[in-house]
């Protein structure tokens, strides 16, 4: 009888064992940056690149507004294309267009895209302006969730001119125009279908369960928190079909396991998120690296409720008071041995257009003291100057548990304290310290923004007012001159407006540049094709001319 | 018996119900869940407005915590906050996947601490002994997270010098699996190991102890003195009783289990409880943190009663009043 009881536990945890994978099974199916090896001699036609993905979103619509990740957009790049790319040199190029835009600057401002007579959907149809009106109707249709509305609002009205020509015609002059329609969306698959949920686990059409896609590959299997599987387009109407007969996205959150499995031939390619032990990988036995200055830049924020930050001599002194160099240097250069503090606030130091005019605050703690004691500060006992009866002291907010930032803390502290300005450890939670950050709640705050292509983006985070302007810096003129840049159609002349801005700003340092976190791209080298794009195109911007060598299969 | 299982199950029913409100109070009140969204300039003011009214966050907390209890009865745990998507498909997911990986770290964990704890036991104070009680505390001692590195780095090491892949070091299968049962062993077993390290430490203690109260009691004695061999003593009349304090401590670890691994599942990279758990306390979902707590603290409550009964089944001693 005993025995009978021991067997009914152990049955019980078989059971659940069994239990467990039936449970699983029922689950969720649904510049030279980079190898420019000579594809055509070297590339075979076929194989699997296994791809590790840092996050993954919670469905597989990525333009939905609670699902805006850049690991979402990365496999999606590849499946559904949009007007124009960003390349690695920071410049769009056309890609489901037949050559650049016409712009008619009006007034009324017109764009006039002319669609490339080849592109078509994977399964035969044309891409026409119906889906490109069809993408318009569902950014800006009340009832769909989506990431943002930036330029479609400026739109006036639309007309399909034919099956290949759709214009465009703004209320003003849109100068970002290029930034607009990104992902294009069928309009043969989606027209009357709920854009929130149709692709909730696939890219595809709902009512045959096809894949469906303008791109290189289509996405076959979404598994979520798993992986993503995309297969080679056989339809793909661009210069050649994808060599790749595969790719699979894997989910492995953790940057440390992502090295171990690239080392282990687990994954053939990662892209991770930046970390001092990254350079370990550049050594690593068949593993192939670039690594570029990110788009991801770090800085000081200042905020101008402070009644001695909004001081521009104050910030001034904290900016000679801060050896920028010293932090790349130790920081940044192990694993970009070629990295600068950014001197630029609108421009990353990767795009055409970068001027360094935050260069002249080097490093010079003596000069940061001598403008403290001519704005009348007098030195404390404790070594601390105190301004208008006030001491120099701040609280310094960032992210906790995050080792270049906590390092970074240290040193800018130690350099600051040196010079008589003492720097207070206020780190948190990241959902806390954001909180507060947007409550403009903070004297200076480390963090990151991510440049973009067009950097029309820093116009809301500079502007007096502007909706990112925690700091609530406000200089009139750098605000004309920055929205100036939204109606000037010329590149020369739009970049050298925002300079000019950026000029007015390095004067009053409302925010700090630091240095632009580096972006490693590693692949096993049985691959090839690979460019470093540090834009938010992703790794596989390219992903038709990836390939994998002959001598690996 | 069934009178004392029923009462139990109608005594849980307030701690369940005093549970989710009192998580859901403090979900709640920690922090705006729209907040990431409110920061983003490119969300229309429409969009986050929708999402209030969907979710009654306009409305006070105990209203919200009410239209919460209706969803999780009537619509099986809900929908998650911000995408609306259903939380039943999504949970019994996770729960396949962690239930895997505890299942089999408890098997493990549970015939090698039996087998340590008697060969210790009858063999007191031998080098097995003070062998197994050394690594017993450095297995209780050891970081899970170091632990999982360190056994990550080993197993690379392995295939890096040899190219034989005895296991994978992160996520459920790989890209293409041959035999799909025998691809996911390869993939559980590192975190099974480490899930198991703390539960073989402890559970051998147990059986130990347990085994050297059972081997110097006076029916022990009696059976030897009968004649009988020692194996026989041991296994048939001294194992079985010791094994019924370790039976409690395994069903009540068991239940906790159920809540995932989180450290174990985000350093390998599996789709289990623990890493949903964190995933929505990350983005302050309430509804799916809900639906793990109720999942998870049902599944704690089952389990201590079933570690209550199976201790009276195994002991017939123990009587239900």
């Amino acid at each position: 009888m005993r025995s009978k009881r021991s067997y009914a536990l152990l049955g019980l945890l078989l059971a659940l064992s069994m239990f467990a994978a039936a449970c699983a099974s029922q689950g969720g199916d649904t510049g030279n940056n980079g190898d420019t090896g000579n594809a055509a001699d070297e590339a075979a036609q076929g194989g699997t690149l296994v791809v590790a993905a840092e996050q993954f979103p919670a469905d597989t619509q990525c333009y939905g507004a609670s699902n805006n990740i850049a690991w979402c957009y990365y496999p999606e790049n590849a499946v559904l294309l949009g007007a124009y790319r960003q390349t690695p040199d920071f410049t769009y190029e056309p890609e489901l267009l037949d050559g650049e835009a016409e712009v008619d600057q009006g007034p009324p401002f017109k764009v006039t895209y002319h669609i490339n007579p080849d592109a078509t959907w994977s399964d035969g149809e044309p891409v026409t302006a119906q889906d490109f009106e069809y993408t318009k109707e569902a950014i800006l249709d009340p009832d769909n969730e989506v990431v943002g509305t930036d330029g479609y609002d400026d739109i006036k009205s639309t007309k399909i001119i034919d099956d290949k020509t759709y214009e465009v015609t703004f209320n003003k002059v849109f100068a970002p125009y290029k930034t607009l329609f990104g992902p294009i969306y069928p309009a043969h698959i989606l027209e009357g279908q709920d854009w929130d949920k149709v692709w909730d686990k696939c890219i595809c059409d709902p009512k045959t369960g096809d894949p469906i896609g303008d791109g290189p590959f289509l996405l076959t299997s979404w598994k979520k928190n798993q992986e993503w599987v995309l297969e080679r387009n056989e339809n793909y109407w661009g210069d050649h079909l994808a060599y790749l007969d595969k790719m699979v996205w894997r989910y492995i959150a953790d940057v440390n396991s992502e090295i171990q499995a690239l080392r282990g031939g687990e994954v053939d390619m990662i892209y991770p998120t930046t970390q001092l032990t990254l350079k370990n990988v550049l050594t690593m036995e068949g593993v192939e690296s670039d690594v570029e200055a990110g788009t991801f830049w770090q800085h000081l924020d200042f905020s101008f409720k402070n009644p001695l930050l909004k001081n521009d001599w104050v910030r001034q002194a904290i900016a000679y008071g801060i050896d920028r160099q010293a932090i790349v240097d130790k920081l940044v250069k192990p694993l970009q041995d070629d990295a600068e503090p950014l001197q630029n606030l609108i421009y990353v130091s990767n795009a055409p257009e970068y001027e360094p005019h935050f260069d002249t605050y080097n490093y010079d703690p003596d000069k940061a003291a001598q403008i403290l004691e001519d704005h009348g500060c007098k030195k404390g006992s404790d070594g601390i100057y105190e301004c208008n009866g006030q001491k120099l002291s701040f609280s310094y907010k960032s992210t906790a548990e995050n080792e270049l930032r906590e390092l970074m803390y240290q040193i800018i502290q130690a350099e600051l304290k040196d010079v008589g300005i003492e720097m207070r450890n206020d780190f948190g939670e990241a959902d806390v310290v954001f909180t507060e950050l947007s409550q403009h709640d903070y004297d200076v705050f480390q963090f990151g923004w991510v440049g973009t292509v067009d950097p029309f983006g820093s116009n809301a985070i500079f502007e007096c007012k502007g909706d990112q302007n925690y700091g609530d810096y406000c200089n009139q003129e750098a605000t004309d001159l920055l929205e100036k840049t939204n109606t000037i159609l010329d590149p020369t002349e739009r970049a050298a407006t925002y300079n000019q801005a950026d000029e007015l700003m390095a004067e009053d340092v409302p925010v700090l540049p630091l240095w632009q976190a580096p972006q490693m791209l590693a692949y096993s080298d049985k691959f090839g094709g690979f460019v470093n794009n540090t834009t938010t195109q992703g790794p596989i911007w390219n992903a038709a001319d990836i390939y994998m060598k002959k001598s690996a299969q | 018996m069934l009178t004392y299982i029923a009462r139990r199950i109608l005594l849980s029913i307030p701690v369940l119900i005093a549970m989710s409100f009192l998580v859901f109070l403090l979900v709640s009140l920690s922090g705006d869940p729209l907040a990431s969204l409110k920061m983003n300039p490119r969300i229309k003011e429409s969009t986050i407005r929708e999402i209030e009214v969907r979710k009654h966050l306009d409305k006070p907390v105990i209203v919200q915590y009410g239209y919460w209890v209706k969803e999780f009865v009537t619509n099986k745990f809900g929908t998650t906050l911000l995408s609306d998507d259903p939380i039943a498909p999504d949970l019994t997911r996770v729960l396949g996947n962690t239930l895997q990986l505890v299942v089999g770290a408890e098997i493990l964990a549970v015939l090698l601490a039996v087998g340590i704890g008697i060969y210790s036991a009858v063999k007191q104070y031998s080098v097995f002994d003070y062998t197994a009680t050394t690594f017993s505390f450095v297995g209780f001692s050891t970081p899970v997270f170091w632990l999982a590195l360190i056994l990550q780095i080993l197993v690379t090491n392995l295939y890096v010098s040899t190219g034989f892949r005895l296991f994978y070091t992160s996520g459920l299968n790989s890209a293409t699996p041959g035999n799909f049962w025998l691809d996911r062993i390869q993939h559980l077993m590192l975190p099974m190991i480490v899930l198991s390290v703390a539960g073989i430490a402890q559970y051998s203690r147990y059986m130990r102890a347990s085994m050297l109260e059972v081997v110097h009691s006076d029916y022990i004695r009696t059976a030897r003195a009968k004649g009988l061999s020692e194996r026989r003593v041991i296994m048939r009349h001294a194992f079985r009783n010791a094994l019924i304090p370790l039976t409690t401590v395994v069903a009540l670890d068991f239940g906790a289990l159920f809540g995932g691994a989180i450290v174990t599942e985000f350093i390998f990279s599996l789709d289990g409880m623990g890493q949903y758990f964190i995933n929505a306390l990350q983005v302050r979902d309430v509804y799916p943190i809900m639906a793990w707590l109720m999942l998870t603290g049902g599944m704690i409550i089952l389990f201590n009663l079933i570690a209550d009964v199976a201790y009276g089944f195994l002991d017939p001693r123990v009587r239900y009043e």
